[in-house]
C-alpha cells in the first residue's frame, strides 16, 4: 500500500511539477530581449545641421547633408560633395542595421554611429583612429524634418 | 526504490542547475579600445619592435573591430596605411574569434632542381639584369581573410589576456595583431586602394626556413590593457 501512495506521488512529481520547473527554468535561462527604441526613432527624413571633430566646429559633412532612413533597412545619403556632384552620384543608397546599440550604415563600415535621439533631432557619433594611433571623435547632428520621395 | 527517486531528484537537479551556470565572459566586457602590452611565444616573452609597440584594437558592440599599427606606416614616402579591419564575435563565452588578413605561402618550385621560381628583369637585349621582386612576391603570396579563435584566459574592466595556437608562420605573415616590419615588403605597384605590403621575397635562401614556420605550431598569448577614449 505504501509503495503504491510513494509510486503516485512520484508520478505526480515526474508528470506534473517537473514540466512546470523545466518551463520556469526555461524562461528564467532565456535572455531578455533588449527593449531599445531608438531604430524605430531613426527612422525618418534628417537634414545635417552641424559637424564637430573632437568637440571642435568643422565644416559639415557634404556626404550627407540630407540622410533618408527608411523602414526597410535601405537608406539614401544626397552626397553633395564635388564629386559627387560631378560624377552625377548625389543619391548613394545604403543598407543598414541598429545592432549592439550602434547604427552600421553598410558604405561606413567598419565604423559605426552611436545615435542619441528624439523626435525631432538625431546626433551620432563615431570614433576613428588618427594616424598617430589616437582617436578622433566626430558627431554629426540632423533636424528631423518633413519625409519626401527621394528617386 | 525511495532512495532511487531521491538520487534521481538529485541528479535532475544538479543537471538544472548547471544547465543554468553562466558563461565565463560577458560579450560586453570586450567592446572598447585595447592597447596591445605584451605577446608570449611558448611562454617566451616576444621583442616587439616600436612599430608593434602601437598596437591597439577598437572593438565595437557591432561585431566590427579595428585594428591599428605602424608596422607598414614607412611605406608610401611616410603615410602608409595604419588601420587595418576585421570582425570579431564570442563563442560559449570561453573563445574570442577575429578575422585578419593572412597570406598563403604559395612560392613554386622548378621540376629538375627544387630551386624557387622567381620573375627576373630583362633589359632590351632580354639580359637579366636583375629579380623583378614585385612581381616575384605576387606570384609567391596570396592574401586572404581568415578568422582565428582564440581561448580567453582573462578579461575583466582593464585587462584581456588571449592565446592562439597556430603555425609560426601563420602569425608571423598575418595581421595578428601587428606583424613585424622586417618580415614585410612595400608593394610599390600596388592599384590605389589596394594594399602595398606583402610578406617578403621568397629565394633558395629561405624558403626551408618559411615552409618548416608554416609546419611549426606554437603558441602565443596576448595581454591587452583596456584605455578610456
Amino acid at each position: 500500500m505504501k509503495n503504491t501512495t510513494e509510486r503516485t506521488s512520484f508520478h505526480r512529481l515526474l508528470f506534473g511539477y517537473i514540466p512546470m520547473l523545466f518551463l520556469l527554468l526555461g524562461t528564467a535561462c532565456v535572455k531578455d530581449a533588449a527593449v531599445d527604441g531608438t531604430a524605430a526613432q531613426i527612422i525618418g527624413t534628417w537634414h545635417q545641421t552641424s559637424k564637430t571633430i573632437d568637440n571642435n566646429t568643422s565644416p559639415k559633412d557634404s556626404s550627407r547633408l540630407i540622410m533618408q532612413i527608411n523602414k526597410d533597412n535601405i537608406c539614401v545619403l544626397c552626397d553633395s560633395s564635388k564629386i559627387a556632384v560631378k560624377a552625377k552620384t548625389i543619391l548613394k543608397r545604403s543598407g543598414w542595421s541598429y545592432t549592439g546599440g550602434l547604427f552600421n550604415i553598410a558604405i561606413d563600415l567598419p565604423a559605426s554611429w552611436k545615435p542619441v535621439t528624439d523626435a525631432a533631432t538625431l546626433t551620432l557619433e563615431r570614433v576613428d583612429f588618427k594616424p598617430d594611433g589616437t582617436l578622433s571623435k566626430t558627431r554629426l547632428t540632423f533636424k528631423r524634418v518633413a519625409d519626401m520621395e527621394i528617386k | 526504490m525511495k532512495t532511487g527517486y531521491r538520487f534521481f531528484i538529485l541528479i535532475f537537479l544538479l543537471v538544472v542547475i548547471f544547465s543554468c551556470k553562466k558563461d565565463t565572459y560577458v560579450e560586453s566586457s570586450v567592446s572598447g579600445l585595447w592597447q596591445q602590452v605584451s605577446v608570449t611565444e611558448d611562454g617566451t616573452p616576444m621583442t616587439l619592435t616600436p612599430e608593434q609597440e602601437t598596437c591597439r584594437i577598437l572593438i565595437e558592440a557591432n561585431g566590427a573591430c579595428r585594428y591599428y599599427n605602424q608596422s607598414f606606416k614607412k611605406y608610401n614616402s611616410g603615410s602608409g596605411p595604419t588601420v587595418f579591419y576585421g570582425t570579431w564575435s564570442m563563442l560559449d563565452g570561453k573563445w574570442i574569434n577575429f578575422t585578419t588578413d593572412k597570406w598563403q605561402f604559395i612560392p613554386t618550385l622548378t621540376s629538375d632542381s627544387n630551386k624557387v621560381v622567381l620573375t627576373y628583369k630583362k633589359d632590351a637585349s632580354n639580359k637579366i639584369i636583375g629579380i623583378d621582386t614585385l612581381t616575384s612576391v605576387q606570384r609567391q603570396w596570396s592574401q586572404y581573410h581568415i578568422q582565428s579563435r582564440f581561448t580567453i584566459l582573462q578579461l575583466t574592466a582593464n585587462e584581456m589576456e588571449i592565446r592562439l595556437k597556430t603555425f609560426e608562420g601563420e602569425k608571423k605573415y598575418a595581421l595578428i595583431f601587428a606583424p613585424v616590419p622586417s618580415d614585410f615588403i612595400e608593394l610599390k605597384s600596388a592599384a590605389a586602394g589596394k594594399a602595398n605590403y606583402i610578406p617578403k621575397l621568397v629565394t633558395n635562401q629561405n624558403y626551408w626556413t618559411i615552409r618548416k614556420e608554416f609546419q611549426t605550431l606554437k603558441t602565443y598569448v596576448f595581454k591587452f590593457r583596456k584605455e578610456t577614449y
